[in-house]
């Protein structure tokens, strides 16, 4: 029995979602509403005690951190092998994953987090508490004390992540100059990771174009073409409508 | 050949180091002097560019990133195996390696270079650092905040907890035998019990101290902080990985 608590096809939420369906393997979706902070709710608290998305449970065994899940997907499941068997490329598959997740993500979640925060809801002080203290991890819990309070980071801040943000662009595109895929000839993890990310560069950034930066835009024709990623972001209820205007900018056939 | 690009045997040299120790391989050590800012050197840029240790090289392949290193000589030299059997043990494997380089490594190292402020590099150095390295040198030097001390330091309990979990039911941290999760972890944690003794002791956390014995008992890890140069490596402190930028 394979089921996944997790948001959209989307960021840290996307990766079992994208994993598991590029194998092919059944697994119960439940949707947790990050938009309602559902994800910080008790009922969901007491099945993953991080208030974090997303949970993997197999046969009982729970994971809370999704890189590692999805080398534990690729590993236990039968279907296509998202994991190279060179160990330099498998080296290279893990160098992505974890730049992705700890330098080029967090800029975009503190962008992200600070756009939302500024134009979010009013909260009174004592909602804002309370909504802070549901959140178990310590440093999560500033994050969110920081968006609630409508401040969200300093602009400096904001625009040190933007600079790093182009800095991954660059990477990116160096990188898939070299190769194909970001670990090397072969589809692999760590282009799922960057997918649940990038998944809609070709319409929200200016500075990702065929023109700017060809070897990433050939990667997201490529990724966007795979039968395992179109079946992934269509569950998504808020990414999924869009992807068929994604393909369209990319010269895919919807 | 082997040839790694390596500082004192603490926080991330220490770890590969202690591995290739338990390997029995043979490499060709290449000292980098991190407080006299040699990972900037225009030399090793040309090896990493990102301006840090450690890096392996083998067989014209540059391997960077602790954790990542661990694992490739993991899966290329496997004779001397330390990965866990089961595939439940191997993700733990994976989740030590990311707590580590994400919660409990920034934490040390900011908490250390507050104790123990390296000399400032100079000018012309750090002008050739990447932009974060640059930054975190800055950081080091203008001193952190007790905010940001009190957040770093913040980072730890949930982490230990973890430990005394895991080493209540093994003396392992990912399953019944030891791994690269116990290398992984073993040198940022063996500076806690100075760095943080509120909250690694005898009271608090009794199993992670024994499991600390355990680790500091193994011929690889003796050979390891063998090859230290300074006179305790365990209070060299050096700007590290930024970790949690963002929650």
């Amino acid at each position: 029995m394979l089921e996944v608590y997790t948001w959209e096809p989307n960021a840290n939420s996307g990766k079992p979602l994208l994993t598991l369906k590029e194998k092919g393997v059944e697994f119960d979706y439940h949707f947790i509403d990050m938009g309602k902070r559902e994800q910080h709710s008790p009922e969901y608290v007491a099945i993953n005690p991080n208030g974090t998305v997303p949970t993997v449970i197999h046969d009982g065994f729970k994971m809370f951190e999704s890189s590692p899940a999805m080398e534990y997907i690729d590993e236990v499941f039968d279907g296509p092998s998202l994991r190279p068997s060179e160990p330099w490329q498998r080296a290279r598959m893990r160098w992505w994953m974890r730049y992705i997740d700890e330098y080029m993500n967090p800029c975009l979640a503190m962008q992200a987090g600070t756009m939302f925060g500024r134009r979010g809801p009013e909260m009174s002080e004592q909602e804002l508490e309370e909504a802070a203290e549901r959140v178990p991890l310590p440093e999560r819990r500033k994050v969110w004390r920081l968006i609630m309070s409508r401040q969200g980071a300093t602009d400096a801040e904001v625009a040190e992540s933007q600079r790093r943000v182009g800095a991954a662009i660059r990477e990116f595109e160096r990188a898939l100059g070299e190769y194909p895929y970001l670990a090397g000839p072969t589809y692999s993890l760590a282009d799922i990771d960057a997918m649940t990310t990038l998944h809609s560069w070709p319409l929200s950034r200016e500075d990702v174009s065929e023109a700017l930066t060809p070897n990433l835009w050939a990667w997201l024709r490529r990724c966007h073409a795979r039968p395992g990623i179109k079946a992934a972001f269509a569950l998504g209820r808020f990414i999924g409508p869009r992807m068929g205007e994604v393909r369209e900018k990319l010269g895919l056939p919807d | 050949m082997l040839e790694l690009y390596h500082w004192e045997p603490t926080a991330n040299s220490g770890e590969v180091l202690i591995l290739l120790h338990e390997k029995g391989l043979d490499y060709a050590g290449r000292y980098i002097d991190v407080l006299k800012g040699e990972q900037f050197s225009p030399a090793f840029l040309e090896v990493n560019r990102f301006g840090q240790v450690p890096v392996l090289v083998h067989d014209g392949h540059t391997i960077t990133e602790t954790g990542i290193i661990l694992q490739y000589l993991e899966e290329t030299f496997g004779e001397v195996c330390l990965t866990p059997e089961s595939a439940q043990d191997r993700y733990w494997a994976e989740v030590w390696i990311k707590y580590v380089n994400e919660y409990m490594a920034p934490a040390a190292w900011k908490l250390g270079v507050s104790k123990a402020k390296p000399a400032p590099l100079p000018a012309d150095v750090l002008a050739r650092a990447p932009i974060e390295r640059q930054q975190a040198w800055a950081k080091t030097a203008e001193g952190f905040s007790d905010d940001e001390l009190e957040f770093a330091k913040g980072l730890l309990p949930v982490r230990l907890e973890r430990m005394e979990a895991a080493l209540a039911s093994s003396d392992w941290l990912a399953g019944p035998t030891y791994s690269l999760a116990d290398i992984a972890v073993y040198p940022t944690a063996a500076i806690l019990p100075a760095l943080t003794p509120d909250l690694v002791n005898a009271e608090a956390t009794p199993r992670v101290l024994a499991w600390l014995e355990r680790m500091a008992s193994r011929p690889a890890v003796k050979a390891a902080l063998a090859e230290a140069r300074t006179p305790d490596p365990k209070a060299a402190f050096a700007p590290g990985p930024e970790g949690g930028r963002w929650g």
